[in-house]
């Protein structure tokens, strides 16, 4: 929850009925938009594409709110959705033109680049290059725990992923960047 | 890595450019009307795929029957008369050789042109007769 008001239950209370559904969806989007923005914009970094992804996001979480199951989290459940959208994107752009799996690495560094604040120093661009060559597992695990500050439960939750396997993903993600920003 | 980099390296958000201007304040405006967009294309969809299923089988019948009971063409029918007519009009003989050269699918310039000025003057006999004969000199 951010600045809105409204907790995930009434959220949820709301949506169950038809008069107060469309309110309930204002609030889930004022609530989870920002965080999930950039939580998106950290994987595909260009503004246009998290706009569409996002949109997608939530979307799909209208569609989906009904069958919602009140076991896991509403953000960790729109977390998952998102990664997932933003795991199928980057999938679907190295294989665009029939070209079986081509490395978008250097696209997504240029797009990290061009989206950084004109402010931004030597270091920023530097990490901002390296997390972006990163493989999306490596990339995903390590926003989430170098930037957004989730802990690993919650990362697992999310990703689906044993804790275990995330801190090597972070481990290895943290050596390349390591590496990168020293070399270059 | 934590701890090499100060703290202000951990907020993306104060790194990369910030979304346009008014971004936030306006997509749940967007999304919820894109939603009910959705919502009412997909309740016309609902509603009215029964009916395309209706109008394409109705169609789909008329098509069936169309196929069925379609009449014969100009040219069979114009066919078929002219075996009646020669039939009443020549000997038997000539009537056969007659009736074997129209079905024969290949048919000549001469029997097209028949056939198409007696279809368009299907009341004119004489000059029917007159191509008949035509017709039966061309072919004995």
């Amino acid at each position: 929850m951010s600045k809105n008001t409204i907790s995930d239950s009434e959220i949820l209370r709301l949506f169950a009925n038809a008069q107060t559904q469309e309110r309930a969806f204002k609030a889930l989007v004022e609530a989870y938009q920002s965080r999930l923005y950039w939580h998106i914009r950290q994987m595909v970094f260009d503004h246009d594409d998290t706009n569409d992804l996002l949109q997608t996001t939530f979307i799909k979480a209208w569609q989906a709110l009904p069958k919602f199951r009140q076991d896991a989290q509403l953000f960790t459940w729109l977390y998952r959705i998102a990664t997932n959208n933003c795991i199928s994107f980057l999938n679907n752009k190295r294989r665009r033109f029939f070209v079986p799996m081509h490395d978008i690495g250097p696209e997504l560094a240029q797009k990290a680049a061009l989206g950084l604040s004109p402010t931004a120093d030597e270091i920023t661009k530097k990490l901002h290059k390296a997390v972006a060559l990163l493989p999306d597992k490596q990339r995903l695990v390590f926003t989430m725990k170098y930037f957004q500050d989730l802990d690993y439960e919650t990362i697992s939750a999310i990703v689906g992923t044993s804790v275990g396997a995330l801190k090597a993903s972070y481990h290895h993600a943290v050596k390349k960047i390591e590496q990168s920003v020293l070399n270059h | 890595m934590n701890h090499q980099l100060p703290p202000q390296y951990r907020t993306f958000e104060n790194q990369a450019q910030a979304p346009p201007h008014g971004y936030f304040e306006h997509l749940p405006t967007k999304l919820l009307l894109k939603v009910k967009e959705e919502n009412t294309a997909s309740s016309w969809l609902g509603l009215h795929f029964a009916k395309l299923i209706g109008a394409s089988g109705f169609v789909l019948l008329l098509v069936l029957f169309a196929w069925l009971f379609k009449p014969n063409s100009p040219h069979e029918s114009n066919s078929e008369q002219l075996y009646q007519i020669s039939l009443a009009y020549f000997d038997p003989y000539i009537t056969e050789t007659f009736a074997d050269y129209l079905s024969n699918k290949d048919l000549s310039a001469i029997e097209e042109q028949i056939f198409n000025e007696y279809w368009n003057n299907p009341a004119d006999f004489r000059l029917l007769e007159n191509d008949l004969e035509a017709y039966h000199e061309l072919l004995f």
